[in-house]
């Protein structure tokens, strides 16, 4: 073998050595385990819900979504019942050329929850709209005698469907023409199943959240101990924090160079 | 650390001799000194467990290890299998066991649950998300495996702290470092519990009815 097969070699070696930067929420399950001393499974499934809690009330609601998309046809009704995992929508659109053309929040819409023997009756309104075809993502329209060749970023804007999120009934309902029938509904996920994987600076983050609340509710525990453990936990959030909102090297040169203009130089 | 007949024998030594309270001091047979140091080796266990603090890894020293295989109950319709000795009720649950895993394959360890969880269980999503690990909770002396439980007839090795009267005679006996003496201090108080026994002052006449 000469020297750079062996040099070769070795990089892949020393690669395959290195920690990974995702692991499972096993691990972090194991990581609290080895951290209470009694390194058997005795806590497994009370640390794994822990740890599943954590994941989706403090990081995905709050510092790091999950983005998922769903592309999904209304009912008969206009109807599009959430997906079990959306814990929020963050789009809703129709898919034209690989872009996504949102829709529009129409507050007004009257909420349907019409039912005979557990089967949505209400008709899907298509009386007001043009079917979009090439590509606007809101349709020209006239407002005030002023023709307006499409709608940009306005909330509200005039378009060829609506949609209302009923929170309660966890269903969106739309209004008016959807091209395909398919609606892209793009929303915040639990992102939490069988063999999720977490990056590895919200391993501290998880595992502070564990130990903290195993003792959280034991009357046994002392109030000091509790909160120097919520205290850890708020530490590793807010580095977490920091860590996922820190700008690359590249993002910074990005924005530093969309601000440089040549001048003349003098 | 010494053998289960060797304790005894030394038990009853001790007894006979002039260590044990007066009160208690005679021949008693070794079956009886074996139920004695049974009760004060469970209490020694949980003291340990009540000390512990950080360290756990002493008491996988008082486990032992035993095959057993996979059966199927029609009834209930799960999977299970007979514990292979009678359970020390230690807490935090279950810790009489230290482990359930495949005889071949120990890094996928079983996890306890307690019977009276199964609708807490079933509604949270901890078992939905882990669909390898298997989750068991103890039934009299039976293993109860209620979720992702491997196959019936497969071997299983599990691990669990056998009871001193449970232990062959020429078993060891890790008693933990330091608590030889309070061993049997903790047989003679639970000796001395007898009291006024009738056994001790029933003679087998009819004195005590005049």
């Amino acid at each position: 073998m000469n020297s750079i097969d062996a040099t070769f070699l070795q990089n892949n070696q020393q690669r395959q050595k290195e920690v990974g930067a995702f692991v499972s929420l096993r691990y972090c399950v194991m990581s609290a385990i080895k951290r209470t001393g009694d390194h058997s499974m005795n806590e497994y499934w009370d640390l794994l819900q822990l740890a599943i809690d954590c994941l989706r009330d403090e990081i995905r609601l709050l510092e790091q979504p999950s983005i998922e998309v769903a592309y999904l046809i209304p009912n008969a009704a206009g109807i599009i019942p959430w997906p079990s995992d959306m814990l929020d929508y963050i789009k809703i659109g129709i898919p034209i050329n690989g872009q996504l053309y949102n829709l529009t929040l129409n507050e007004n819409m009257l909420i349907n929850r019409a039912e005979k023997c557990g089967v949505d009756i209400r008709t899907m309104y298509k009386g007001n709209s043009v079917a979009i075809t090439n590509g606007y993502n809101y349709i020209d329209h006239f407002r005030g005698s002023q023709y307006i060749s499409g709608l940009y970023g306005i909330g509200g804007g005039f378009n060829t469907a609506y949609y209302k999120v009923d929170y309660k009934m966890r269903q969106i309902q739309f209004d008016g023409v959807i091209p395909n029938s398919e609606i892209v509904l793009e929303y915040n996920s639990t992102g939490i199943r069988g063999g999720t994987i977490i990056p590895a600076a919200a391993i501290p983050v998880i595992r502070d959240y564990e130990l903290w609340q195993r003792i959280e509710n034991d009357p046994r525990v002392g109030a000091n101990q509790k909160d120097r453990k919520k205290a850890l936990f708020d530490e590793s959030l807010a580095k977490f924090h920091f860590v996922i909102n820190m700008f690359s090297m590249q993002e910074y040169l990005d924005a530093a160079y969309a601000g440089t203009r040549q001048g003349i130089k003098r | 650390m010494t053998t289960k007949v060797k304790l005894i024998q030394l038990g009853q030594e001790s007894l006979a001799g002039g260590d044990a309270p007066a009160e208690i001091r005679g021949k008693y047979h070794s079956a009886v000194i074996e139920q004695y140091l049974d009760m004060a080796y469970a209490d020694i266990l949980q003291d340990q467990f009540d000390t512990a603090g950080n360290d756990f890894t002493k008491f996988d020293n008082f486990a032992k290890g035993y095959q057993c295989t996979i059966a199927y109950n029609k009834e209930t319709e799960l999977k299970y299998f007979d514990l292979p000795v009678t359970l020390i009720p230690l807490s935090p649950k279950q810790a009489g066991i230290r482990s359930i895993s495949m005889f071949k394959g120990q890094q996928m360890a079983f996890a306890p649950i307690q019977n009276s969880s199964i609708p807490m269980w079933d509604e949270l999503e901890a078992m939905q998300v882990d669909t390898e690990t298997c989750a068991y909770m103890v039934e009299e002396n039976q293993c109860v495996l209620y979720k992702n439980a491997p196959d019936i007839g497969a071997i299983l090795l599990v691990k669990v702290i056998t009871p001193f009267a449970e232990l062959k005679s020429s078993d060891t006996v890790y008693v933990p470092g330091g608590k030889n003496s309070i061993l049997f201090q903790r047989m003679y108080q639970f000796m001395s519990l007898r009291g006024n026994s009738a056994e001790k002052y029933n003679d087998n006449t009819s004195v005590q009815t005049k």
